[in-house]
């Protein structure tokens, strides 16, 4: 069953055709991977389907209803989450408090319980503080829960973010570039918890450069160039395709 | 921070320069001496608790104050402690005090109450807003037209006044909902610009520059507010309530929220939070103090004209938030405080006194731009 289905789907700046006519389908369970060269438009498709900015064309079906049109934070509601390219954390904030925002669309107290701070609200309070702690632990960083999210290094700040998405409870998580700036120990691991995340029955579609992650864990790759879809299928078959070397080589002459 | 102060001994000698025409030569010295011994004596305590010297007196004494220092940080008996005997000494200690200073204590109050609302837009949300006193305005302005046409009592008037200024929050988070840094500041500047002109103008509501007299004083039965004192204790009960209710809101999924939108607000919307509603809701609860507080300030001075409500005033209160710490609730008290009461204290320097004043925001936005207290800990982990 596919949990997210684009068809047709277009994205233009003016005169700018940033991607057209792109249609792909997203098994639920599966990880997916999504690469192309620089300025393909991955990040731009991320975008388009986590709601940040819409599509100027086509139609996105995520478990089985329309959600074309639906703002970021509907959207997270429904169950699709992602991490950023460049990282966004709030960085003034603990490691704690970016993963306990994860679950914002989770939880329900407002200004009056706040203020009151009843039993309720206490013990959402206390729920949500376990709970992302347990995101924390599950992504290996329950021991830097009281710092500041700017004091983490580079590949512990992408671990959060991934932290924090998972927080919402996501059927469906995106990760843009979530190996970009982590050394090949590092990159290990973030393999492995995709591997971990997958396996708790969360689907994943990641963009991703370094071909031995996409290659290793994805069930399927798409390709994309120049803002379309060149192809996509198994990694092996991707590997091998003429298309694919050539969009990312250069050679010359007439494609496949 | 330590790198600027380096070089200590220049500090004094700057301030003394800068004292000299003001204070004249020998307490121009005096002061300069005061600070140079001030730094002094925190260079050799620091010195003693990095080389952790227990032998040396000097060393026990700063290892003891270190301890005292954990001990106040860390637990929760000290700090109630602490936040008890505060309570107590600003309840019993004004009852010692003349009416001059009583009225300055109030007027501190009404600030504080200012900055801890625009604590919630700035300091939490991080949306610069530079009209925050046109909130002030219309809460003062709502209670004076309710209590000289309707003869609305005070009690009715503080929730009332307060609403109106969150209704006008919501306007102006509506219209302004998708600016931000530069351009929301110039937006708020020109909403306190317009409330301002309005109130000048509007003669048939406003009075105009006269203003509106006679408005109705706080009272309980017979009894009516009318000694500087009695004010005082009013106040001080609007300050506590301001406080409590900007800290649970702080230490909540509201305040997280915020805090979301002021780091990054498009992260903070593909997170789940509805970045509209929120930074509504900042602007909403913030004026309302702002509302409560010009309530309060009608009800004191049983007197409103536009003259109270300018530009200005929001630089001022912008200033407590900043020089206390944005975000720090403590901070912004002593920003507060600080602001209302240094220039009192430096009166007799007469006309030079705002231009000591403005070294020292300087100074402090030098050495601390974080602010007296802001970037400590939050503390809620």
């Amino acid at each position: 069953m596919a949990i997210l289905e684009v068809t047709g789907l277009g994205k233009r700046y003016g005169g700018v055709v940033a991607l057209s006519a792109i249609d792909f389908t997203v098994e639920a369970g599966a990880v997916v991977g999504l690469i192309g060269p620089n300025g393909a438009g991955k990040t731009t498709l991320f975008n388009c389907i986590t709601g940040l900015n819409p599509p100027t064309t086509g139609e996105i079906t995520f478990q089985g209803a329309t959600v074309l049109g639906l703002r970021p934070h509907r959207l997270i509601e429904r169950g699709m989450a992602r991490t950023f390219q460049g990282i966004r954390l709030f960085s003034d904030m603990t490691v704690l408090e970016n993963v306990m925002v994860g679950a914002h669309c989770r939880t329900r107290s407002g200004v009056w319980g706040a203020l009151w701070r009843g039993d309720k609200v206490r013990r959402e309070e206390a729920e949500t503080r376990e709970r992302a702690a347990a995101w924390l632990e599950f992504v290996g960083l329950a021991h830097r829960a009281t710092h500041r999210a700017r004091t983490l290094s580079y590949g512990d700040q992408r671990r959060l973010e991934i932290a924090r998405a998972l927080a919402s409870d996501p059927r469906l998580l995106l990760l843009d570039e979530p190996a970009a700036g982590m050394n090949p120990v590092e990159t290990d691991q973030l393999t492995r918890l995709v591997r971990d995340i997958q396996r708790k029955g969360i689907t994943v579609v990641l963009i991703e450069h370094d071909m031995r992650v996409v290659m290793g864990i994805s069930d399927k790759v798409v390709v994309l160039d120049h803002g379309v879809k060149i192809i996509e299928g198994a990694p092996r078959e991707v590997q091998r395709d003429p298309r694919v070397i050539e969009a990312y080589l250069g050679m010359g002459g007439p494609g496949a | 921070m330590m790198d600027r102060l380096s070089r200590p001994w220049l500090a004094p000698i700057w301030l003394g320069l800068l004292a000299w025409p003001l204070v004249g030569w020998p307490r121009a010295g005096y002061v300069a001496a005061w600070l140079a011994g001030a730094l002094g004596a925190w260079w050799l305590l620091s010195r003693a608790v990095r080389s952790g010297g227990a032998q040396s007196t000097l060393g026990r004494v700063s290892q003891a104050l270190h301890r005292v220092r954990l001990r106040l940080a860390g637990r929760q008996t000290p700090r109630r402690l602490i936040y008890g005997g505060g309570l107590a000494l600003l309840l019993i200690g004004p009852l010692f005090l003349n009416n001059y200073n009583l009225d300055v204590l109030t007027l501190a109050g009404i600030y504080i109450v200012l900055a801890l609302g625009l604590n919630i837009v700035v300091g939490l949300a991080g949306l610069l807003d530079l009209g925050y006193i046109a909130f002030y305005a219309i809460g003062a302005y709502c209670y004076a037209l309710l209590s000289t046409h309707w003869g609305v009592p005070f009690w009715a008037g503080l929730p009332l006044g307060g609403l109106a200024a969150a209704a006008f929050g919501v306007l102006l988070g509506t219209v302004t909902l998708r600016l931000r840094g530069d351009y929301l500041a110039i937006v708020t500047l020109g909403f306190i610009h317009i409330v301002h002109l309005v109130l000048n103008n509007w003669d048939s509501v406003t009075n105009g520059p006269n203003g509106i007299l006679n408005i109705g004083r706080p009272a309980i039965g017979d009894f009516v507010f009318s000694r500087p004192i009695h004010f005082y204790y009013l106040i001080l009960a609007i300050v506590v309530a301001a406080a409590f209710a900007v800290r649970r809101l702080d230490r909540s999924r509201i305040g997280r929220a915020w805090m979301a939108i002021r780091e990054d607000e498009i992260a903070a919307e593909a997170m789940g939070v509805d970045t509209t509603r929120f930074k509504t809701l900042a602007f909403a609860l913030g004026a309302a103090w702002a509302g409560v507080a010009g309530v309060f300030f009608a009800g004191k001075f049983a007197f409103v004209s536009p003259e109270s409500f300018t530009f200005f005033e929001s630089v001022i209160v912008l200033a407590m938030v900043v020089l206390g710490g944005l975000g720090s609730i403590p901070g912004v008290i002593l920003g507060a405080s600080v602001i209302v009461l240094l220039p009192e204290l430096l009166r007799e320097f007469q006309d030079y006194r705002m231009l000591v004043f403005g070294a020292a925001l300087i100074g402090v936005m030098i050495f601390r731009p974080q602010g007296l207290l802001g970037g400590a800990s939050h503390g809620h982990s």
